[in-house]
């Protein structure tokens, strides 16, 4: 038993040791600092988190604060249509987050608010509002979207960056907190040498791709406003999100659900919430036999939703032309400002009328700014 | 319960340390029973789901006396049949589908090398080894040990006892510390190499198994690509559990047997399985391969038609055991081709020793282009032949179609030239590696031991935070 004993003492001694001297490297590598200015997932692979879901789930202590925000969530079009840069100067008054996450669906948007609650004072949803971004592909069935062999069947990516550092556990009740959300900047300290080192064996495998595998480099930004959506290239991303739904051409409404059941919940914390139809293109919307069931069950839903104090539904599907997309839902870089302009209107319109009575707001049912 | 899990750890050094509070070999016997019963706890959430496991062992063990005290051929031929229809039925073969199955859920880990352990005994029963009913509590720990349980390796119970009578023995610092080396370097071996590997494979074959659309050439690349990452994986997989298998038991006093020694250094087929999983080619040699033998020997007395009744038995064990491997048809296609691949290795023996003489046979062998060739065609064979691990039928069937009988030569050609290269890179490596640890001896200590080994659990944390989910332990299936 001493001799288990022993070996054992001297192991931790010895992790204890060589952690702590990782520890002291990568925080003079990579210094920690307080994020000022709102958080911008788009920003993730500059920064030690590097993606987007670790980036959201790591950066949640700076949303501690009682300051006045606005949080986006939504999934790529969010993240890449709505720069913090542009919309922040249209609402001063406000700290503008974008938590969007690409590829997220309704229940990965529905975790990352669980998760900024979490984070969030008591009193923190009386200053907040949310800014959700949908259109018919972020509701894609769990089932098709979170069962790829390289995790957990069912597990999102947000999911992932829970158990990554063992800051949640598994069970089969599901997630169970470790680390108490209040301790999330002692977390990062602790894990700041698997930050520093899966940053640098990062950077160390993508030079080694740009050298040897001769990777494409990404387009430039006049070549994204340059690009035109060919016929062929239609027709390929009618295929894919045809293979997303696994060949179904109704959007089933599983996903509605969740969208419902997270603003409820979001409405009942004391948020203000914005619910925005992202923009696509003519030749997407008008020729997608899912964009056309989805349309049905959003009608639906905010029939539902009429009237309900604290609530505005933007309708922006159809409010750009198609050579404003370098894809089917992408903006082309220029843009990204107007659809921050058309969101910090609505965004203001809604907090200036919340402020002013406690009526309610806009008819929910399309009513654009 | 996983082996390669940090509550698997907690639990073994757990019951390490109460194994030895006390140096009473009946204490110490009792404390494996409590580990062994809480491991397989572990995997049910009823005791209903081990009432068939249970049955299993009661049934095994009856056997092994009626046996052991009729001791003929008769018995010995029902106990057999009986075990291995009983085991049939437990396993659920996919081929025997619309045979009757028990209505509810239940445990199946480790059933296969329950019946390894089982079967031997009933055979050596037989043959008047044992003059006395086997102490069923013994019998318990040896066919239900928490180390073994689930994928061996496969000891033989006169080992095993050998081990009870030493159980009180003390342990000392050295061995200790060896026990957690092995243990940390078996995680290594499963959380980084074989992670890295499988998300290498994942990677790859994600590309030909998810109808792409790839052209015939970039098929045949991406497939023997994955297939080698496969390679990979499965070996430090499964020889990376052995080690922490192996490293825990010498915490219990257990010597368990080594099953791997350098598999990739073998020079043909028949010499890959003595080295690769050599527990389970030792059973199957003594219990399937011998007495067919003797049984075609005494058939056919002719001394001229020996070695090929030896290609003929090589075959059939083989088969055997790639069968033994999966319950559906495409591990009866797993099982052929380790048939083949023994056969034909042993036919060429047979050839070549024949067209050079001993001598020259031999000389042949010492040859280091013709014996890294050999060391390249045994991989390439090999890792070509566990594509039945990760494909099913449909998709096995696609990858031939697609791959034609040119790209599969191709394959095997150019896999046989990059491995044999790998094997030469892989040599001058190990030797610089040997050269470094012989001068790192100089200054090792207990410091030096400890941080060593603390700077492997580090990198095992880290390296396993990149990866979403750790690889499963590919032989948990088997």
């Amino acid at each position: 038993m001493k001799a288990i004993l022993k070996q054992a003492a001297g192991l931790v001694a010895g992790i204890a040791a060589i952690y702590g001297l990782l520890l002291v490297i990568s925080l003079v590598l990579f210094p920690m600092h307080r994020q000022s200015g709102g958080l911008d997932s788009s920003l993730a692979g500059a920064t030690l988190f590097e993606t987007e879901p670790k980036y959201v789930f790591l950066n949640r202590a700076s949303l501690r604060d009682d300051k006045e925000r606005l949080i986006l969530l939504g999934a790529s079009n969010v993240v890449t249509g709505f720069h913090v840069s542009e919309l922040q100067p249209l609402l001063p008054d406000l700290e503008v987050d974008n938590l969007g996450i690409s590829g997220a669906n309704l229940t990965e948007m529905r975790q990352a608010y669980d998760l900024i609650r979490a984070a969030q004072s008591p009193s923190g949803p009386k200053h907040t509002t949310y800014a959700i971004g949908i259109w018919y592909g972020v509701f894609q069935p769990d089932g098709l979207k979170w069962n790829t062999p390289d995790r957990h069947g069912g597990e999102t990516d947000l999911d992932i960056e829970r158990y990554r550092y063992g800051f949640f556990r598994r069970s089969a009740a599901g997630p169970v907190q470790v680390l108490p959300t209040e301790d999330l900047e002692l977390g990062l300290v602790l894990i700041h040498p698997y930050l520093t080192i899966d940053r640098l064996a990062r950077d160390a495998t993508d030079l080694f791709r740009a050298k040897f595998l001769k990777m494409k480099p990404e387009k430039t930004v006049a070549e994204r406003n340059a690009s035109v959506v060919t016929p062929e290239k239609q027709a390929q991303l009618f295929a894919y999100w045809h293979d997303q739904f696994q060949g179904a051409t109704a959007v089933p409404p599983e996903q509605f659900a969740v969208l419902s059941n997270m603003v409820t919940r979001m409405l009942a914390d004391g948020n203000r919430v914005v619910v925005v139809d992202l923009p696509l293109p003519s030749w997407h919307s008008q020729h997608s036999a899912l964009n056309d069931s989805y349309k049905q069950l959003r009608d639906g839903w905010l029939q539902q939703m009429n009237g309900k104090q604290d609530f505005a539904y933007l309708d922006l599907q159809d409010a750009f032309p198609d050579d404003e997309f370098v894809d089917e839902v992408h903006p082309k870089p220029r843009t990204t400002a107007e659809w921050s302009k058309r969101l910090a209107a609505a965004v203001a319109d809604e907090i200036a009328k919340a402020g002013a009575s406690s009526a309610g707001l806009n008819n929910p049912t399309g009513a654009t700014p | 319960m996983d082996v390669a899990s940090l509550n698997f750890v907690a639990l073994a050094l757990a019951a390490a340390l109460i194994f030895h509070l006390l140096a009473n070999p009946v204490y110490r016997k009792a404390v494996l029973t409590g580990v062994n019963l809480i491991f397989i706890a572990s995997y049910i959430t009823s005791i209903v789901q081990v009432v068939p496991l249970a049955f299993f062992l009661v049934f095994g063990y009856g056997m092994i006396d009626l046996v052991r005290r009729r001791r003929t051929g008769a018995a010995l031929a029902v106990a057999l049949v009986a075990t291995l229809v009983l085991y049939v039925f437990l396993k659920r073969f996919s081929f025997l589908d619309g045979l009757p199955t028990l209505p509810f859920v239940y445990l199946v880990i480790g059933l296969s090398y329950i019946l390894f352990r089982i079967l031997h005994l009933t055979v050596d029963a037989a043959s008047e080894q044992w003059d006395r009913p086997i102490d069923p509590w013994s019998f318990f720990n040896y066919t239900c040990g928490f180390l073994t349980l689930v994928s061996g390796p496969i000891q033989r119970y006169q080992d095993f006892l050998k081990g009870e009578q030493s159980i009180a023995a003390s342990l000392e610092q050295e061995r200790a510390y060896r026990s957690f080396e092995r243990v940390i370097i078996g995680f290594v071996k499963v959380s980084v190499v074989s992670a890295t590997a499988n998300y290498l494979f994942q990677d790859l074959s994600s590309h030909i198994l998810g109808g792409s659309g790839l052209s015939w050439r970039a098929t045949c690349i991406y497939y023997g690509a994955a297939a080698a990452a496969y390679t990979g994986y499965l070996y430090y997989n499964f020889c990376g559990y052995m080690d922490i298998v192996i490293g825990i038991g010498r915490l219990f006093n257990q010597q368990l047997p080594e099953n791997f020694n350098k598999p990739f250094a073998a020079r043909g087929f028949l010499e890959f399985w003595n080295r690769w999983h050599m527990t389970l080619s030792e059973w199957f040699k003594i219990y399937l391969f011998t007495p067919l033998m003797r049984v075609l020997a005494a058939r056919f007395q002719s001394p001229a038609l020996l070695p090929y009744l030896g290609v003929f038995a090589f075959f059939v064990t083989f088969g055997v055991m790639g069968i033994w491997h999966g319950t559906t048809i495409v591990f009866v296609i797993y099982g052929l081709l380790m048939g083949a691949g023994a056969s034909v290795n042993k036919l060429w023996q047979l050839r070549l020793q024949g067209a050079l003489g001993k001598k020259g046979y031999q000389a042949l062998g010492k040859q280091p282009v013709y014996v890294y060739l050999c060391r390249g065609l045994t991989f390439s064979y090999f890792t070509m032949a566990v594509t039945c691990l990760w494909v099913d039928m449909g998709q096995l069937t696609h990858l031939t179609h697609r791959m034609g009988a040119v790209g599969l030569a191709g394959i095997l050609v150019a896999m046989t030239i990059a491995a044999a290269l790998g094997a030469v890179a892989w040599d001058i490596v190990a030797a610089l590696g040997r050269a470094i640890a012989a001068r790192a001896t100089a200054i090792e200590n207990a410091l030096t031991r400890n941080l060593w080994l603390a700077s492997l659990v580090v990198l095992i944390a880290i390296v396993s935070s990149f990866y979403h989910k750790a690889p499963d332990f590919v032989y948990r299936a088997f």
